[in-house]
């Protein structure tokens, strides 16, 4: 199943802290990533944690929302552990894996990483909406 | 960015980070080479800083609902600043955030974010914080702080 919009056309929030890349190559498995920008820095010259917290729902978000058939869902709950920094130039890479679905709730977790190594785990509950 | 109003009683937060100066919205230079925010605010309440923030359509996602993404930079902002203020401005990093969705903001909601700091120890802080609109709660959040070097 497709994501039922361009990558590059994801309206709202995810557009003005874009662009990331999401996309299912040959229709394997999700490829999600960002390189990280100046625009994407605090104060300390790293990458804020709302980027990557806002990256982390996305990622997420999307696994499950194809999971549920693409029906309107929302975040309930998200925890994101910071494990590394992130620099200038870094590509942000994130997946996720759907632990247990019922009706109207879906648990998950994932993970963002930089050449390999764990920058970020997350895991979460969504809602699907109406269910 | 047209609507330029500040709620009353609310100062525009001058910010030195560039993630929030295009999250919140750039209203024009601050002090020291600071950026005054368009929609990020503070004031104190009872001798506490608390902070405010009015999320405009950009802040949308598919559902028309403010993005989650949204509201935990608003948690990093405030439960961040809290956390500054308390080890009188040491560079400080997030080590853990716990987010609840409670219920759904929209664009022109003003969301107000009180956050309480619960422990501080020598290099990481505990805080946590809940967003509301009016008496409704939006979001709770729990926090972890590393304070760098301690």
């Amino acid at each position: 199943m497709a994501v039922p919009q361009s990558a590059a056309d994801f309206p709202g929030f995810l557009g003005l802290i874009g662009p990331v890349r999401t996309e299912k190559p040959g229709g394997e498995r999700w490829v999600f990533s960002f390189t990280v920008g100046e625009q994407h820095l605090n104060p300390g010259g790293v990458c804020h944690g709302g980027m990557l917290m806002s990256f982390a729902d996305h990622v997420l978000g999307t696994v499950v929302w194809e999971a549920i058939g693409f029906k309107p869902c929302s975040t309930i709950t998200l925890n994101c552990d910071f494990a590394r920094v992130q620099m200038v130039g870094d590509l942000v890479e994130g997946e996720a894996t759907i632990t247990r679905k019922t009706k109207s709730l879906v648990f998950v977790r994932g993970h963002l990483t930089v050449g390999g190594e764990i920058a970020l785990q997350a895991n979460g509950i969504w809602k699907v909406l109406g269910a | 960015m047209t609507d330029a109003a500040i709620p009353e009683g609310w100062a525009p937060i001058v910010t030195h980070d560039p993630f929030e100066k295009d999250v919140f919205g750039d209203r024009g230079p601050g002090a020291e080479g600071g950026t005054v925010t368009f929609a990020f605010y503070d004031r104190i309440e009872d001798g506490r800083r608390i902070f405010a923030f009015r999320p405009e359509q950009r802040h949308a996602n598919g559902l028309g609902i403010v993005h989650g993404g949204a509201i935990m930079t608003f948690f990093d902002a405030s439960l961040g600043s809290a956390a500054w203020d308390a080890v009188d401005r040491s560079p400080a990093v997030t080590l853990t955030l716990t987010s609840e969705f409670l219920s759904p903001a929209r664009p022109g909601d003003l969301l107000i974010c009180r956050p309480t700091v619960t422990r501080k120890a020598r290099s990481v802080l505990f805080v946590r914080g809940e967003i509301s609109i009016g008496e409704r709660l939006v979001a709770t959040a729990n926090s972890v702080w590393k304070v760098l070097g301690a």
